[in-house]
This record gives structure tokens, sequence and C-alpha cells, in this order.
């Protein structure tokens, strides 16, 4: 099998966790009471997490250090921590990859027209040159891996400082999240390694109001911030509720097709 | 090159007008949702890089100029229906222009062929949620390694390219899935024909007769017999041929006799009996034909699979029924005529006269090959988990119970039956075929694969036997994902041979893939003992089929 | 749950079934030659003796638990052989019946028959023996020890361990100093040379087709046995081996045969195979034997008979029971004296072997070296 068959998988599987959405009427009002960090970050993971299902269609498109770009359509579906890319174009289109949790991860080939169990060590692979990489799918919720302390907050935004938990295993060793005020929605993230080196960034931007009445980032943006490659996701359909079971969430549909 | 084949229907004219119909009924409910268009062009261009592995004299010279167009429909006519439509055209780029004639027919000059890979439906939840069908023409893909998977046989190779040693032969099936729960599904499938597979050109070297520099019969193919019994089809030949030149031979020893000595010399050597002119033999070329099965229900195939999924743990059972795609060699005749027009065997079949010396001792030889039936009793696994250092492990295990296959081989002359001999070339022993692998990647751009295998596709415990091969893989990945290297190849240690298979991928835009690789053999081209069918280098050998480079683009969408 | 257990059961309970079936199943392409091609009305060649061996037979499979029984035995050696101008390529095939006794301790080896398949001019330098000359030649012992355990017999895998073995024709050994490198007699009436076949002339007598002739000659080969493994199915015992011919011409009956014309061997592909054929309590099915019982009785009168012949015409042997009357009391097989309690009344006789060697070993494993 083709190396950047395996490679593609939880890039992408991951994609739909940065996706974060917060119902546009129903937005939560910031309490009176002063939250904690952890308070907040619990608040983020329920908005984000917080739709019976979720999908959502766009292009995702590498910007490389000298500016040449190039773009990938895909579609993506998720409930809970189950989600299902299908990548539309490219040379790799056809290609879709079901991820029921971290670890099992199936992936299905238009060339070999069967699909096959990814194993762990393919999701140090990266596709196309993408800012995504393995372990930004793995927090399917923030709350399991870091904790996290209010640094200072203004009139829009809570500016928060994470670190891993005891025990709990994280590619870096704190992150800085900014969380909208109104919405708890995440806008921005900076990672840091264990050198207190900057090495990463993600923001989400654009937010719009959505048919079905919510509001949500329709601009994600990835990327390096000491070599100037980025990736965005730029969604251009947002739907959630639609009602899908379990069952969608599996290797029959991921052969499907649709 | 394959011989292109020209289809009447033309089947990618079909699928425009489909897609057309779909789109155009669709429209007002946007038909994108339900009809998915795919495809890809292709272009391959290949030149040899040998002049040892093909016919005398076919030097170094472009092989495939190949341009190719997929298309693909997937139509959803309903929630739970999709009908699959896939095509596809190929271009040869060879002119089959022998004559003017030809010359005023544009598909001799440009031959093509349209092939329907896939044409089924598939409808889910049928009657239940957990029930789904399929009817129609598909390729199935059993087993859990890539690319080698003896419990995988409900459809016959398509190794027309010799590069594409994955590609199979598409069949008209009814398959029936259950999932009844989660961790486990069945699937079933009946096939009412058999279809075998299609070979690759250097199929026709394993039976080619060999002449030497002076145009000479040099060797004929071995029978699947015991080498004596192929020295003694030899011996028959043999002795019939008219005698050489002696003086000239005891010359080129140095020998040089009276008139008297001579003639002495020629009785105790017996010269005009058993000292033969190769030189006389004319070996028409062989004819090899199939037994194929009849149309019979009690040929038709059916395959059954359980699946399950036990935690990082995958694995299924399952159980064949049908026959090898692979022909496997039944019976040969070969006849030796002093008179061109008489035959007393091959009255039924047409000789090439063309072909016939009447100067010479003609042999006509034809082999006949056939399917063996068989069963087959599998076991798959993939076992991935973080847990054994994240290495992925697929196993696949495959016991054959073949029909046992007698091969059989008369010899005449003028109506007259000089030798017959028989031995068993497929036995009724249970053998086994199995793969074992495991992969990992070791960076972002580094991934390996390896797979020890013990029996290829074609293999069939025959007179040549089951082999054992390694399966090694490289790829790298550079410059975010836009070139890629791959190295491939398989080793066999029962004989030494090898192929590798490297591979540059560069892809400058998103759907276009620009590809430069070659496909190279190593072995022994010549075989080990001419009268031992079993004696062929698997990769050295010719039948391997030549070495090529080769350059691809293609772009998909 | 117990839905899909039921379906399993059903499934595999189908799958049994269809593989019960599989035993039936043959194809044969004598049937279709004989179909395509039918038999009647061919001319005589087609019930000649090339046709008749190759009749398809099946050799069911001994069941043994030790390697006790009687074997064929065929040794493959590959050599070239120089009668006059060129070494012409030359396979010779020796064929034995091997005894093996309960203990395992060894095998005795009957000759049967030696073919010479030289690939030259005619049947230039290609020779034969008589089957009296073989049959003599025959009761000399040729006893090779075997490496297994009578009381375990379940670990005899390997049973012939790298050995030497030589044999000689038409010698007195017991007069050689060293019987492996002593320069062999060329004259017939040197003392070493012994007419073994008793024919009247000195050592053994070999028939040349081409100068037609007889050829009087002594020889000795030696071969360096390889370790000989048994098949899973312990239906097989394989190895490689060496080996080196040494002869002289002592006499002919016309002068151009005194010419030697040496053997050379080939140190590759020279392999020795042997087959169960039957023991005490699994006897050959006489069923399987295609010719008539009257055919089968005149064969055995041939070689199979030879068992008084030799136990008369063997001195020593005679010398040796009239010296110790009360030593145990002995029978015959093969050709060879047994203990009493050892005798096996076999079936399978050197002219059935000869008969059906080629068919018998069509399908025989390769040691692992040769494959």
């Amino acid at each position: 099998m083709a190396v950047h068959v395996r490679t593609i998988v939880l890039i992408f599987a991951s994609l739909l966790l940065f996706v974060s959405a917060a119902p546009a009427q129903d937005a939560p009002k910031a309490p009176d009471a002063k939250l904690d960090g952890n308070q907040i970050l619990k608040k983020m993971d329920e908005v984000q997490n917080g739709y019976d299902d979720i999908y959502y269609e766009g292009p995702m498109t590498v910007v490389k250090e000298n500016g040449d770009k190039k773009s990938y359509g895909m579609t993506t579906t998720q409930k809970g921590g189950m989600r299902l890319v299908r990548f539309t174009t490219g040379e790799v289109k056809g290609m879709a990859i079901l991820a029921k949790s971290r670890n099992k991860v199936w992936i299905y080939m238009p060339g070999y027209k069967k699909s096959r169990r990814v194993a762990p060590h393919a999701m140090k692979q990266s596709f196309g040159g993408s800012d995504f990489s393995n372990d930004d799918i793995s927090s399917v919720a923030w709350t399991d891996i870091w904790e996290a302390t209010l640094e200072k907050e203004d009139d829009k935004l809570y500016y928060l400082n994470c670190k891993p938990k005891p025990g709990a295993e994280a590619s870096y060793a704190s992150l800085k999240i900014q969380v909208a005020k109104k919405s708890f929605l995440q806008m921005r993230t900076d990672y840091y390694d264990d050198k207190g080196r900057y090495v990463k960034y993600w923001i989400n931007s654009e937010h719009k109001d959505w048919p079905g009445g919510f509001n949500a980032a329709s601009l994600l943006e990835i990327g390096d911030p000491n070599t100037g490659h980025k990736t965005f996701i730029k969604i251009n359909e947002f739907k959630i509720n639609q009602g899908l079971k379990d069952r969608y969430f599996s290797r029959k549909q991921l052969e499907w097709g649709r | 090159m394959p011989s292109p084949t020209r289809t009447p229907i033309p089947i990618l004219l079909l699928s425009l007008f489909l897609l057309l119909s779909f789109s155009s009924a669709a429209r007002a409910a946007d038909w994108t949702d339900t009809v998915k268009f795919s495809g890809w062009l292709d272009s391959d261009i290949r030149h040899t890089l040998d002049d040892t592995r093909g016919a005398d004299g076919e030097g170094y010279a472009f092989q495939m100029n190949r341009n190719a167009v997929k298309l693909r429909l997937d139509i959803f006519p309903a929630d739970n229906v999709r009908a699959v439509l896939e095509t596809r055209m190929i271009f040869y780029g060879f002119s089959n222009a022998g004559t003017v004639d030809d010359i005023t027919h544009r598909e001799r000059i440009d031959p093509y062929h349209v092939q329907l890979d896939e044409a089924y439906l598939h409808a889910r939840e049928v009657g239940w949620e957990g029930l789904d069908i399929k009817v129609g023409r598909m390729i199935q893909n059993w087993g859990k390694v890539d690319m080698f998977n003896p419990t995988d046989n409900l459809n016959g190779r398509d190794l027309s390219d010799p590069l594409d040693f994955t590609a199979k032969m598409p069949n008209q099936m009814v398959e029936i899935d259950l999932y009844p729960a989660d961790w486990v599904s069945f699937n079933l499938v009946w096939i009412p024909v058999f279809k075998p597979t299609q070979l690759p050109d250097s199929a026709d070297f394993a039976f080619a007769v060999d002449y030497d520099g002076n145009g000479c019969f040099s060797s004929a193919p071995a029978a699947p017999l015991s080498p004596s019994v192929n020295r003694e089809l030899e011996g028959v030949i043999k002795k019939n041929l008219p005698a050489k030149d002696f003086e000239a031979l005891l010359a080129n020893n140095g020998i040089q006799a009276s008139d008297e000595d001579l003639e002495t010399l020629r009785s105790v050597f017996q010269v005009d009996k058993h000292y033969r002119d190769f030189c006389r033999l004319n070996f028409l070329p062989p004819e090899v034909r199939t037994v194929t099965p009849s149309l019979t229900m009690r040929n038709s195939m059916a395959a059954a699979k359980v699946n399950f999924s036990v935690s990082d743990f995958e694995f299924s059972l399952s159980y064949f029924y049908g026959r090898h795609t692979f022909p496997v060699a039944y019976d040969a005749v070969a006849e030796i005529s002093d008179d061109p027009e008489e035959w007393y065997t091959f009255d039924k079949y047409s000789i090439d006269k063309s072909k016939v010396d009447p100067a010479k001792l003609n042999v006509k030889y034809v082999a006949e090959t056939l399917y063996p039936r068989v069963h087959v009793a599998g076991f798959d696994f993939s076992y991935t988990s973080e847990y054994v250092a994240d290495i992925g492990f697929t196993g696949e295990m495959a016991v054959y119970f073949p029909e046992k296959t007698i091969f059989a081989l008369r010899a005449y002359q003028d109506g007259e039956k000089l030798l017959e001999r028989s031995g068993v070339n497929v036995p009724k022993t249970p053998f086994v075929k199995g793969v074992f692998g495991m992969d990992y990647t070791w960076t972002s751009w580094l991934y390996t694969n390896l797979m020890y295998a013990r029996g290829m596709f074609d293999e069939f415990n025959d007179r040549y036997g089951i082999h054992n091969y390694i399966v090694p893989m490289v790829g790298l990945t550079f410059l975010d994902s836009e070139l890629k290297i791959q190295v491939s190849g398989a080793f066999t240690p029962d004989d030494l041979s090898a192929f590798v298979y490297p591979q540059l991928t560069w892809i400058p835009h998103p759907s276009v893939e620009l590809i430069w690789g070659a496909m190279v053999n190593i072995g022994d081209t010549e075989l080990g003992d001419p009268y031992d069918y079993a004696s062929r280098s698997r990769f050295g050998h010719r039948t391997a089929g030549r070495n090529v480079g080769f350059m691809k683009a293609r772009v998909t969408w | 749950m117990k839905h899909s257990h039921s379906r399993t059961v059903g499934f595999f309970l189908l799958f049994s079934l269809l593989l019960a079936l599989a035993g039936c199943w043959e194809s044969s392409g004598l049937d279709r030659l004989e179909d395509l091609y039918p038999s009647a009305g061919d001319s005589d060649a087609a019930d000649g003796d090339l046709d008749a061996p190759e009749a398809e037979m099946e050799f069911e499979a001994v069941q043994a638990e030790t390697l006790a029984g009687r074997w064929a035995m065929l040794m493959t050696l590959n050599s070239t052989i120089n009668p006059v101008i060129d070494p012409w390529p030359m396979l010779l095939e020796n064929l034995f019946l091997v005894d093996i006794p309960e203990d395992q301790s060894e095998m005795r080896l009957v000759a049967c028959q030696q073919f010479a398949d030289v690939d030259g001019i005619g049947d230039l330098g290609v020779i034969e023996y008589s089957d009296e000359t073989i049959q003599k030649i025959s009761e000399t012992p040729l006893t090779i020890p075997l490496a297994c355990d009578a009381d375990s017999p379940e670990r005899c895998t390997e049973p012939v361990m790298p050995q030497k073995v030589l044999w000689h024709w038409g010698l007195h050994v017991e007069d050689m100093d060293d019987p492996e490198n002593d320069r062999l007699p060329e004259k017939k009436d040197d003392p070493l040379v012994w007419d073994q076949d008793e024919d009247g002339h000195a050592g053994v007598t070999v028939h040349v087709l081409s100068p037609l002739g007889y050829r009087y000659m002594v020889r000795r080969a030696i071969w360096n046995l390889g370790k000989g493994t048994l098949s899973e199915d312990r239906m097989w015992i394989t190895g490689s081996m060496t080996f080196r011919v040494d002869q002289k011409s002592v006499d002919a009956d016309r002068t151009l045969l005194l010419t030697d014309a040496p053997i050379t061997a080939i140190d590759e592909g020279n392999v020795y195979q042997m087959r169960l054929l039957e023991t005490k309590d699994q006897p050959i099915d006489g069923d399987l034997d295609f010719e008539t019982d009257a055919e089968s009785e005149t064969a055995d009168g041939d070689l199979d008979a030879e068992p008084d012949d030799v136990s008369d015409g063997d001195a020593d042997a005679e010398a040796e029971a009239e010296a110790e009357p009360e030593a145990e009391p002995e029978s015959e097989a093969a050709g060879r004296t047994f203990k009493e309690g050892e005798a096996v009344d076999y079936k399978y006789t050197c002219e059935r072997l000869i008969r059906e060697y080629k068919q018998l070993f069509d399908n025989a494993p390769l040691p692992a070296e040769e494959k």
C-alpha cells in the first residue's frame, strides 16, 4: 500500500475536532460568578461536543513557506468520538477514513476497493504536507488531558494557560487557549514544547450563523509560527443534529461511498 | 502489448450517457446528491531494459505507449440503493496496421479496447437493517494482507499489465452480507459462471520452443513429468531425425578417417540411425488450449466468510469452493510427420500450413490445460495495538484441497502411437498457502513493510510446486508529501530469484501524479534442467516478463 | 447472539461436508487423451512396453510407526561416460529393494537393476545387465547401518547418517588391502577377479549394445551418502549423495570392448530416494498389480524365486549353517537371509519395481538441498 494512503488517516480524522460550534440563539451567557480555568475549559468542551452529530464540508488548503498552495476537498461527519472523513478531490479522491476512537481507525482505498485497519504507527505520518499531526486528534475532550488556569480575561476572551494533567500523555508541554466569553467557543490555541518554544498555533475565525441556528467558525487555520507553513480549512457547509445513528460510523458505511 | 479486444458495445459511451441522463434528471434536485462521478486519465510509456527475456531478436524497444481513461459512476437513486458503473477505455498507442487496407481503418492504426470493470447493484437494509445484497459484475477483495491474499480466490487475476499484478478480473456474482452485530458479519457469495485469469503476454514463453544461433531446434518446453520421461520424449523425436554430417563431425574432433575407416565408424556409431541433425527438425509453434468448465450449475462457485472484530484483533474464517483460475497442464500430444500433408492426430484441428517445412521433420505439439476444482479453508487476521510497539501485524493462511490432476502425454508418428506417459501433476494432498506481514512507520517520512508469503497467486502445488517469498517494501516521503520514493520487490530463496520495483512519484499539484520507475527481474534466465518442469527460475525466466523502465502521468478527478 | 452462533455452526457443517467431497475429485489427462484420440485401432505400440507401466495406478499410503518394512530405493546419479570421442552425459539409475528389520538397526539392499541412459550417439556405450547377473550381484550383502533407536521410533527423523558405502562387483574384496583405493585388476586371471555371476567369465558380464558384444569387468562404486531425512508422512526417505565409479574390463568377447569407457561422476543432482512399499502388517495390495496372476507368477519365477538359489549358491552361508547347526534357523526374504522372527513374506518384487519405478518415484520428494 502506498505510503500516502496511510498518511491520510488521522490527520483528517482529526479535523472535526477542531470545529467548534455554539447555538447562535442560545449561546450561554457569561455567568456572573467568576469561573476558574478548568470550569471554562469544561464549558468549552461541552459547547464543542454539545451536538448529537455534526457534518461539514470544505477544502483544506496547505500554504507552504514560499506561498505555494494546494487544496484537497473533504467532508467530515462526527458523532461523539466517532468520525468519518471522505476526500472529494485530488489524487486521494474516494478515499475515506473512519475513526471510532483514537486507536480504532480504518481506511478505505478506492484503488484496492477494500478497507483495512490502520496501525497506530501510521499516525506518525502527515498528509499532503499539512500541519496536522496525530496528537491533534487524540484530544477528543480537552479536559481529559489538560488542566487550565485562567491567566487573564478581557471583554471578549478568557486566556487559559494549560498544562498536562498528571499521568496524561500529551505531545506539548503547555497550551495557551483563548475562549470566547460569549459563546465559549475555542478561538485560538498556541502550543509550546518542553523547552518553552512556541511551535504551533491554531486559530478559529470568521464565525457565522449557519442554517439550523448555530454559530461556528468557518475558517480554521493551523500553522508553524517559525516557518510560516500553515494549513487552512474553509468550511462551506455546516450541519448539525441530522439524526445520524451510531451504525452510520461503521466499516459498511465507510465502503458505501456516500 | 496486450491484444486489444474491441468490444462491440461502447460501454464508455453508455456510461457517459447514463451520467448525462442522471445529471439531467436530477438536476432540479441537485444531481450531485445522487450521482458521484470519478475516474482518472493515465498515460503510460514503457521501454525495455533488457534483451534477454523476450523473443529472440526483439531487442530494446518501447514496450507500452498506453493511454487509459477510467470513468466511474456511483449512483444513489434512493437512500439505501447504489448502482456502481466503472469502465475503462484503453488505447495502446501501437499501430496494428500491416497492410494498405489496414491503414484505411482507424481502429487498426489506433487500437483500443473498452472494459467494464464493475457494474452492480448494492441494496442495503433489505427487509432487515443488517442485510445487504449486491448483484452484478464485481471484484471481491478478501483477506487482511496487502496484495497477496491466499484466502481470496473469487475473482481471477488480470495480469495483462505486469506492473499492476494485483489487478483482478471482474465477474458476475451475487453477494449477501449480514451484519448481525458490531463484532461479527457474514459474506456469502455465489458466482454462477467461472472466469479465468488473464495471463500476461510473457506467459507464452512457458510453451516456447528454443532455437540455437543457427536457427536450429534447441529445446522444447518440458512437460510436467519426470525429467527422465521428458528425455525419453525427446529421444523419440530425435530418433526420427536425419543423420548429421558425420565426416564433418570427426574432422571437428581432429579425426582424419579414410573412406574405409569412415564406413567402419559409421557402422559402429550407427550414424544413420542415431546421429541426428536438429537443424532438420521443424517444431511447429506449440498450441496450448484450455479446457473450460461447462456452463452448468455444478460448475458455479460459492464462498462464505465470517468476520470478527474483537478489540484490537480482527479475523475472518472463510471457505471457497470453485476453481483455480490459472490453467494447469492436463495433457499433451506430439505428432511427428515426415509428410506435411498427413497428420493423424490433428485432423480435427487446423495446422498452419505456412509453418510446415516439407524438407524437414515436422513436429506439432498441442497441450491442454484445465482449471482444477478446489476447496479452500481460510483464516486471516490483523492485529494493531500500541501495546506491541505500534507495529501492525497481518496474516493469512489458506488450506487448499485440490482436485487431483493427472497429466498425460502421447507421441504419435503417422498415426502410430509411439509413447504414452502420465504422472500426477497436482496431487490430491491438501497444501497450504500463507502470508504473514508487519509494517511500521518509523518517522513521518519513512514507512516499511515486510511480508513472508508461501505460494503466489498462480501456484497450485503442481509439479512447479509452492515457493516461498520474502516481500519487503520501503516508502519515503519528502517535500510536504509531494515527492515519494517507494522501493518494493520480492525474493524467493527457493531459486534465488527476485524482482525489484522502484518508483519515484512527484505530485506537483493535487490530483496530478508523475511516476518514474522500473521493474527489474533478477535470476537465472536459463532453465536449470531443460527436462525438469520445475527448474524454471521464478523471476529470472522470461515468463516473468521483460525488465522495463516506465514513466506514467495520471490525473484523478 | 444465539442467532449468529447457529449461523456459524451451519456454515462450518456445510464447509465440512464440502471438504469431505474433495476426496472424490480427479481429472485424468489419460482419460482425456483417450477421449480425444481413442486407442481403438491404434497400432501395436499402444499395447507395447512403453504404455503398460504408465497405466494409472494409485499407490496407497502405508501407515507405519517404525521404519520396518520393505522399501523401494532409487539412486539417481549424474555422470559422463567416454566410450570413444567425447564424454557424454549419462544418467545412472540404481534400483534396490530395501528391507528394514524391526529393530531399525540397518537397511539391507537388494539390487534389482541398474539403468544407464547415455545421451550420446544412438546406443553407443549403452550397457545392460542380465537379470541373472543382477541377481548374483544382489546375493552379496550390502548393508547400511541406520541411526535409529528401536525404542523410540518417533525420533528417527533422519535415519540415514552421512556415510561411505562401497559396492564391489566381480572382486574378492576380502583379499584387497584397501578396498576403497586399491588399483583394480586389469587381467582376467588376476586372483582378485571373481566370477561373481557364475557364468564362466571373469568378473561380471555386461551386455554392450553398441558396439554389440559382452564385456567382462570388475567394478567399484563408492557412495558418499548424505543425511537421509524421513518425510512427515513417514513414506519417504531422501538424501543427497556423491559417488565415484571405477571399472576395468578384464575380458571381452571382442577386442573393441576391452577398451574401458571411464565414468566420471558429476557432483550435483545425485540423490537417493526411498519409498515405503509395505510393512509386516500392511502387505501391499495385490490388486494394484496390473498384471494377471499368471504373469506375476511368471515374474516371480525370475527374480523372486531367487532366495532358494541364493541360499543354495551362497557357499559361506551354507558352510556356516553346516558348522553351526544350533544357530537360529533362517528364512529368506528378498534374497537375503534373516533371523527367524524377522523374516517377512513381502510381496513386492524386483520385477514389479522395475516395471513401476518411474511411476512410483514420479512425485518423489527431493532432499531439501536438491529442491
